[in-house]
């Protein structure tokens, strides 16, 4: 394990400051009085109300939408359905306009910057559903028909006829936008309304947060905070980082291998909800206030040194040191060159705690990391 | 599961049982001290030796344990309870050596160091509490000051933060007892009375309040020291407890669907035996325990307990508000475990969970609650101001199996573990990081491990396997959910509990002392051996009945041998007592010609008019009524809460008590407390 872990046991006042340290904080940890000079703030909840439909021409700043090309549409137009493809980056969407490729996690960077959600999970790329025709059930067989004439129930009674387009072609949507300067990470939140039949984006609100860093888990995952004026701290996890690769060549095989895997956090929220993330970080909120505590606990995945020599293959003097592969055959060239390359991974809980009893003057804050499963072997 | 290991060691080191040879480790024997004679009570408990002199404890817990710790010349020495061998033995901790053993005349419960070096001892199967002076030279053991008389059964120790109240609890005596701890004759202040089973007790940092676990029952005792005063708390979620939670607006008020409670069943707590408090911030209580969900018992179900919940019982550590007796009602939220299990797909972790917690201690370095996992022969560190210190396991050590007792060596960074069931001391590394890349194995183990030499005999390997099973947890071959023969009948007792069973509602019947001679077993008496019991119940269980002949037979013995509770000394009761006998076996009451002879029972089968909607048949087998004075509820299902509402209230149905007075029904209650 590169860093230590870490418990950090806090007791946050009305300005979020530090009351008590705990004794094993590891070297890269920021204290936690720092949130108290951080103007913080849950993004507030897109309130307006959902338009029938949204011109074509509207767009909104970094939200992106493309079809794939009708060839591959066909199969599910004629099923009476298509998928728009919505993505935070221009190229991604151009890609996927262009042959319908769904490579929404780079196999330059290891975690995206910007993500997307319709309110469940954020996500760095989504196909979301359109449905282009009224739903048609599928025609009974002659003894399923008998079934039902005796049970007078055939013929059965005409479907109600469609007023319109599809009432859930415009969707709310919302992206976050990451950004870190050291200990501070600073989330820009746009929540927006997109119509999947035009495709026109229009915004609804723009808010932006700034997180401090409460402390660093191993595999440098990170655990940032910031409190707002109703007594709710918010916190976000973020994703464990991909250990240097063996040589640099086999980069892009390792970020193919490990990046969703390192992206994918779940989150069991006191709400009772289980929020999933692809995206590398996971947002949540606790609120403690006196007799009372939340508790919420994130899965993620360690990378950890190999317990083992990994397989030795033979080396590598093709590279051009830039590591980046343009296709998929030159890593499979690569992988059946250099032998397979294993990577040790652990699942790890995250556990983050703000609890106060009554006697307490001010909730104490709490985040400690334990092993939440076997070690697992991923070759690349 | 460490069963096959775990039996694998006791039968190794079964040729030395019995024997003065040193065993384990082949440690050179310890030098041991002459047997303590039977201390005088009028003897004075004042320290004789020059204080400067003795081993100083090294961390002033003033809280009892099995294991205590004292400074001698810079080295950490531990004092260890061996009830298995009735002695203290003084471990050389840096040496890791048994140095001294030094015989006692009962079975070691706690012990505890004074401020000023005596140890303190309850002797759980004597009534008294022994003061006993550390030789400066630990190779000679100790020294016996005085004898104390208490309640049957004394267990736990505390000292108030003013060093003036020791504070001892009697098991079967149920009471907490305060004595002089600043007088030569330690003499007793004052005594309150407790619910069943009292257990550890540790008194609050500004000296007002003690809080006492409760092995059943589902509460802990909060007692007003000034006031003596006993305010119990509920340490499980209550319809009560819930809704002053939701009035108050408290968020995470145990309101979500973590909680433990099911649509059908609240539920309760069980297995209350340890405590440990916080420091810096002060103030957290913290009670490992198990949730139990024994199902609603007017329903029949396919199992003992609610069919709803996959797992009857959950470890769960509660947190109390040390200044106000509250209970934070986020502790009781413990899904973590299934979650992280169900995430990480990681079945193997499914039944290693902390069921049958008997030892905790604050790690104030790291702020970890460390709890001493019977069954599963872990000790786990939680986070100790984790809203919910169970789903915040930061890591875990796999020790000796019967971890007892905790002491934490702050100067050496590390934890020191009496194993009882091995009789093994295992010291384990607080220091360095916490979360351990412990590669190729899922538990870190003892930086050291320290056998204890055996100077006489200690127990018969066939029982010492036989406790080993008993407290099995998470042995698919006894049950599917993880549940230890201990769950339900914790030091051999019973759970207090009615459970809700295929036939009925069922309460759980107390073994200690009520097995030989009471065939056949059960309430409906339809087993007419211990094996066969225990088939029938394994298969409740679900578990895949896989223990062998010989592990079966180790675990009846075990059954069979298990310690009767202690005789309550009630002198004063004597002529009570006796009124209370003849009026019992007096045809008019009726009551001995089913609890007949010794055992108070004829071993047959009686319909008094019991039989509750869920029941299979109205007839059920008569239960002996040895110890009923200890247990309670009563009847099948639990239905008379205490022995006097059983009395007045089952008039006609068995027996006949309506003509008696009231001089006589408690003349007849003193005599069933005697029996």
């Amino acid at each position: 394990m590169s860093r230590s872990s870490a418990s950090r046991v806090a007791a946050l006042s009305g300005a979020l400051t530090l009351l008590a340290a705990a004794a094993s904080a590891s070297a890269d940890v920021v204290a936690v009085d720092k949130l108290a000079v951080l103007p913080a703030g849950p993004a507030a909840a897109p309130t307006s109300d959902v338009p029938a439909s949204i011109p074509a021409g509207e767009h909104v700043d970094g939200i992106f939408t493309a079809l794939a090309p009708a060839a591959q549409r066909k199969q599910t137009e004629d099923h009476g359905y298509r998928y728009v493809g919505i993505f935070p980056t221009d190229a991604q969407a151009r890609a996927y306009a262009t042959d319908g490729s769904f490579n929404v996690l780079s196999r330059k960077e290891a975690m995206p910057a910007a993500c997307l959600s319709t309110g469940g999970s954020l996500q760095p790329g989504m196909r979301l559903m359109l449905r282009t025709k009224p739903y048609e059930p599928p025609k009974p067989s002659a003894a399923q028909i008998e079934a039902l004439k005796k049970a007078h129930r055939w013929p059965p009674p005409p479907p109600p006829k469609p007023s319109g387009p599809p009432r859930d072609a415009v969707q709310r949507l919302r992206l976050e936008k990451l950004t870190q300067d050291g200990d501070t990470v600073t989330i820009e939140t746009t929540d927006a309304m997109l119509d999947l039949q035009t495709m026109g984006a229009r915004l609804v609100s723009k808010s932006s947060a700034k997180l401090s860093r409460v402390v660093t888990g191993p595999s440098g995952l990170g655990v940032f905070a910031a409190r707002d004026d109703k007594g709710q701290t918010e916190f976000l996890v973020t994703a464990p980082e991909i250990p240097p690769p063996p040589t640099e060549s086999d980069r892009p095989a390792q970020l193919e291998a490990l990046s969703m895997r390192a992206a994918s956090l779940v989150a069991q929220t006191p709400s009772s909800a289980s929020s999933a993330s692809g995206c590398g970080r996971v947002r949540f909120t606790l609120a403690a206030k006196a007799g009372s505590g939340q508790m919420a606990t994130v899965i993620a995945t360690a990378f950890l040194p190999p317990a083992t020599e990994p397989d030795e293959g033979p080396a590598t003097d093709d590279s051009d040191g830039d590591g980046e592969p343009d296709d998929e055959g030159f890593i499979a060239q690569q992988t059946s060159r250099r032998g397979l390359r294993k990577q040790r991974a652990r699942p790890l809980a995250v556990n983050v705690s703000l609890s106060q009893l009554a006697s307490e003057s001010a909730p104490l804050l709490s985040v400690t990391f334990g092993w939440a499963g076997k070690n697992q072997d991923i070759s690349f | 599961m460490h069963t096959s290991r775990t039996i694998a060691v006791i039968l190794g080191a079964s040729s030395c049982l019995g024997l003065l040879d040193a065993c384990g480790g082949g440690a050179t024997p310890a030098p041991v001290t002459a047997p303590l004679a039977p201390l005088p009570s009028s003897a004075s408990c004042a320290r004789v030796t020059d204080p400067s002199r003795a081993p100083r404890p090294l961390t002033l817990t003033r809280a009892g344990s099995t294991v205590a710790l004292a400074d001698i010349g810079g080295k950490t020495f531990a004092y260890v309870a061996d009830e298995d061998e009735r002695a203290v033995h003084v471990i050389d901790v840096d040496g890791q050596k048994d140095v001294a053993t030094t015989p006692l005349g009962g079975k070691p419960a706690q012990l505890m160091f004074l401020p000023d070096g005596r140890l303190v001892v309850t002797l759980r199967d004597r009534a008294v509490f022994e003061v006993l002076e550390p030789q400066a030279d630990p190779t000679r053991g100790l020294d016996g000051r005085c004898a104390v008389g208490t309640d049957a059964e004394p267990f736990g120790l505390a000292l108030t933060p003013d060093d003036a109240q020791l504070l001892v609890t009697s098991g079967w005596g149920r009471s907490l007892a305060s004595y002089k701890a600043q007088v030569p004759s330690m003499q007793q202040s004052w005594d309150v009375a407790l619910p069943r089973e009292p257990r550890s007790v540790i008194a609050s940092d500004d000296g007002s309040k003690a809080f006492v676990a409760q092995a059943v029952g589902g509460q802990v005792s909060v007692v007003d020291l000034p006031l003596q005063r006993v305010v119990p708390t509920e340490t499980h979620a209550t319809k009560e407890n819930l809704a002053a939670a939701s009035k108050a607006g408290a968020f995470g008020a145990g309101l979500s669907s973590f909680r433990f409670t099911t649509f059908s069943s609240m539920g309760t707590s069980c297995q209350g035996f340890a405590l440990a408090k916080t420091e810096d911030p002060r103030g957290r209580v913290l009670v490992p325990q198990a949730l139990v969900d024994p199902g609603n018992p007017l329903e029949n179900t396919p199992g003992y307990g609610n069919p709803e919940n996959d797992q009857t019982e959950v470890a769960d550590v509660a947190v109390l508000d040390e200044s106000g007796g509250d209970l934070l009602m986020a502790s009781l939220e413990v899904s973590q475990a299934r979650l992280a299990r169900s995430m990480a797909s990681d079945a193997a972790h499914a039944h290693e969970e902390c069921l049958l917690p008997r030892s905790a201690a604050y790690d104030a370095k790291n702020k970890s609650l460390l709890v001493g996992c019977f069954g599963v022969d872990d000790v786990i560190a939680y986070d100790a101001f984790a809203a919910s210190p169970v789903r915040a396991m930061k890591r875990r050590w796999d020790v000796a199996a019967g971890p007892s007792g905790i002491a934490v060596d702050p100067r050496g960074q590390r934890a020191v573990v009496f194993a009882q069931f091995e009789r093994v001391v295992d010291v384990l590394s607080l220091a360095g990081p916490e979360l351990v890349d412990d590669v190729g194995a899922n538990k870190g183990g003892p930086a050291a491990r320290i056998h204890l030499t055996e100077t006489r005999m200690s127990i018969p390997t066939s029982i010492a396997v036989g406790r080993v099973l008993f407290h099995m947890v998470g042995d698919d071959r006894i049950s599917h959910d993880g549940r230890a023969c201990a769950s339900c009948h914790p030091d051999g007792r019973d759970d207090s509990l009615t459970w809700a069973t295929p036939n009925g509602p069922r309460r759980t019947i107390m073994l200690s002392g009520r097995i030989n001679d009471t065939a056949p077993f059960s309430w409906s008496g339809s087993e007419h051996t211990l094996q066969e019991h225990m088939g029938i119940t394994f298969t409740r269980l679900k578990g895949n009945g896989g223990l062998r002949s010989m592990e079966l037979d180790a675990l009846a013995q075990y059954v069979q041998t298990l310690a009767e509770p202690p005789a309550v000394a009630n002198a004063a009761a004597k002529d009570r007592i006796a009124r209370g006998s003849a009026i019992f076996h007096s045809p008019a009451a009726g009551c001995s010609s089913c609890h007949a002879g010794p055992l108070a029972t004829d071993n047959l089968h009686h319909d008094v008019q019991s039989k509750t909607t869920a029941d299979k048949s109205g007839s059920f087998n008569t239960p002996s009524l040895r110890f009923v004075g200890g247990g309670g509820p009563y009847f099948h299902d639990g239905r008379y809460k205490t022995l006097q509402q059983l009395l007045t209230d089952a008039d006609r149905k068995m027996g006949h008590t309506a003509q008696l007075s009231g001089d006589d029904l408690q003349s007849m209650e003193a005599y069933l407390r005697s029996l």
